[in-house]
């Protein structure tokens, strides 16, 4: 556990590195697939959890995860550096779930099949990862879950949350807050239910 | 449970899910740059006959051919293609005899200003004030929002300047109305891949892509993803507010600031929060700007040896963040900061510390800011206190919080003063 936990800090803290990121974009602007490579890897986490977070449906985000980082080899050119390469790339992959959604008008859900598939998966080990992947996807409002996955997935201040998601700062606090206390509470349900049993 | 341990646990549960498709956006991107064509050779036909009966069927399909490519080119090709950018973009496209042959909706907004009209076939003088009276009856073009982009994509440089300069007049007489005059920004635009790359990305059209672009040429502190979701009155009025000339860019009109407080108020505000008259200050600059998601007003002043820098939101007058520095640290890097406030952020080569500069050392550092602040250790939640070496003088840079806000430091290393210091709502 303690082995995972520290994984997913340092790809926070990877992601999270702009300097590396920005470094990362120049040379793919150039046409450097190993670059694009490495930048994948330091922020695949983010862009999917997010997509996730958005289209609430695995083969969808799965799918955006890939056009993003197509989009990022063709557009990596007209990228300007400000310090802040994430948060272009988690427009880009916002900008690619609202055209996913405007086509399909609709929010796509995961199916039961889906969901007994990706909780099932090898990877998803506890039953409180089941829990909370189905607490932020079911329980949370749709800005809600985004607010807190930006938070704790790509390590975004609530400031820079406000600037993507073009909501106010204030909203944006309250959401998140609103969001761990859903949460809490439901996982505090689950526990007594546990115990009860 | 606390907020950051819900995080952790929220981010090892995604972190866990994320399926793997490196294979296949690398092999993609690859045939995206180096895609192959397969060339087949045909077999030569070998008899007389056959070529004769070709020739013959060569000329009657090029003379039929003929005709009906010229049909097509002068009525149905798309000779033009011109966009209209406010909020609602919209595309239209039109013949070689300006007919239009489709108008396309962009966003949202564009739809609710097309709604169900169908101008295929109609002339685009028609089509143009149709549709600015759809903008202006639905409140997309007002006294607070006045500005509008025209852009113009024609292969011929001479008719797509001509068509720039006689749609920027005639939208221009159509936004001069009782309660307002219109600013009516236009262009020409070039198509490419990158231009078309970017309209694809961010869901908007490459008129409104190129003028980005070209704002981002002149301010690099800009980026594209800052300014896409900015309406044109928006860009209009950074661009003037920052006398950024854009090349190729007609404009007429001025872009409405009507919808925030104004230069004087936003003065007034940095003043207040500063206990200080107009009288008392000498004045630097007043500029409208963009960042943080909101459009602010950047004031600049100085009084007593200091130099204020405000930032203070364009919509409400609250003040966003303020920055106090001695007015040497400034002038380190020339008075003039009007062209670039940045300035004094950049690093520029300093020689190394020397080991026999006396340094207080973190403690003494951070009670020296926690003093200045008026506060103790036990009130403050802590981020960090690092050694630095700047302006030629080392220092350590102090952060801390309380009561939501985030208090920045630069203390001399070797004295304690503070040389900066910043006090900014935290989030």
């Amino acid at each position: 556990m303690l082995m995972l936990y520290l994984t997913s800090v340092n790809q926070i803290s990877s992601a999270s590195d702009p300097d590396r990121l920005d470094a990362c974009l120049s040379k793919i602007a150039a046409g450097n697939r190993d670059s694009l490579a490495e930048l994948y890897n330091h922020t695949k986490t983010s862009v999917y959890s997010f997509a996730l977070s958005v289209l609430k449906n695995t083969q969808d985000a799965e799918d955006v995860l890939h056009d993003c980082y197509l989009a990022v080899y063709s557009a990596a050119a007209s990228y300007h550096s400000s310090g802040k390469p994430l948060a272009w790339i988690l427009t880009i992959t916002r900008n690619l779930c609202l055209q996913r959604l405007r086509s399909q008008q609709r929010t796509a859900y995961l199916s039961e099949e889906e969901w007994l598939n990706l909780t099932e998966g090898a990877n998803v080990v506890s039953t409180e990862d089941r829990l909370i992947l189905r607490e932020c996807l079911y329980t949370l409002t749709d800005e809600e879950r985004q607010v807190i996955v930006l938070h704790a997935v790509s390590g975004f201040r609530h400031r820079e949350i406000a600037q993507l998601l073009e909501l106010p700062l204030s909203t944006v606090l309250s959401k998140y807050n609103r969001a761990v206390k859903k949460l809490r509470k439901r996982l505090r349900e689950e526990d007594a239910m546990n115990e009860t049993k | 449970m606390k907020p950051n341990e819900m995080d952790q646990k929220i981010n090892q549960t995604f972190t866990r899910i994320i399926p793997d498709v490196l294979v296949s956006v690398l092999s993609d991107c690859k045939e995206q740059k180096g895609m192959v064509v397969i060339m087949t050779q045909k077999k030569k036909a070998n008899r007389w006959f056959k070529c004769a009966a070709a020739v013959a069927a060569a000329l009657i399909l090029f003379v039929s051919g003929a005709a009906a490519g010229q049909f097509y080119r002068v009525n149905k090709a798309v000779a033009s293609t011109i966009s209209l950018d406010v909020n609602p973009s919209i595309e239209i496209s039109i013949n070689e005899k300006e007919r239009v042959l489709a108008v396309n909706a962009m966003n949202e907004d564009a739809r609710v200003v097309i709604s169900n009209m169908d101008f295929t076939g109609n002339t685009l003088d028609v089509t143009i004030n149709a549709l600015i009276g759809s903008m202006l009856r639905n409140g997309y073009l007002n006294e607070i929002t006045n500005s509008i982009l025209v852009s113009v994509d024609n292969t011929d440089p001479v008719k797509g300047t001509a068509l720039q300069q006689k749609l920027a007049g005639e939208i221009d007489s159509l936004l001069q109305t009782e309660t307002f005059h219109g600013s009516v920004l236009s262009q020409t635009v070039t198509s490419t891949d990158e231009l078309q790359t970017l309209a694809d990305t961010y869901g908007i059209t490459q008129g409104k892509a190129q003028l980005i672009q070209k704002i981002i040429d002149h301010n690099s502190f800009y980026t594209f993803n800052d300014l896409v979701s900015l309406s044109i009155n928006e860009l209009n009025l950074l661009t003037n507010s920052g006398k950024i000339t854009l090349e190729d860019v007609n404009s007429i009109g001025t872009a409405s600031d009507k919808a925030y407080i104004g230069r004087d108020a936003a003065l007034s505000a940095a003043l207040s929060h500063a206990g200080l008259k107009q009288t008392d200050i000498s004045f630097s600059k007043i500029e409208l700007d963009y960042e943080h998601g909101n459009m602010e007003y950047d004031v600049e002043f100085y009084y007593g040896g200091y130099e204020y820098s405000y930032e203070i939101n364009a919509l409400n007058g609250t003040v966003i963040s303020y920055k106090q520095e001695k007015e040497d640290d400034a002038l380190l890097f020339g008075n003039n900061f009007s062209n670039n406030s940045d300035n004094r952020f950049e690093n520029t080569a300093s020689p190394a510390p020397t080991a026999s500069q006396t340094d207080i050392g973190k403690d003494a550092a951070l009670n020296a800011a926690l003093n200045h602040a008026g506060l103790k250790q036990t009130d403050v939640s802590f981020s960090k206190v690092e050694q630095d070496y700047e302006h030629s003088t080392m220092v350590y840079e102090v952060e801390f919080y309380y009561r939501g806000y985030e208090y920045s430091y630069e203390i001399n290393a070797a004295n304690g003063s503070v040389v900066e210091y910043e006090i900014e709502l935290d989030d």
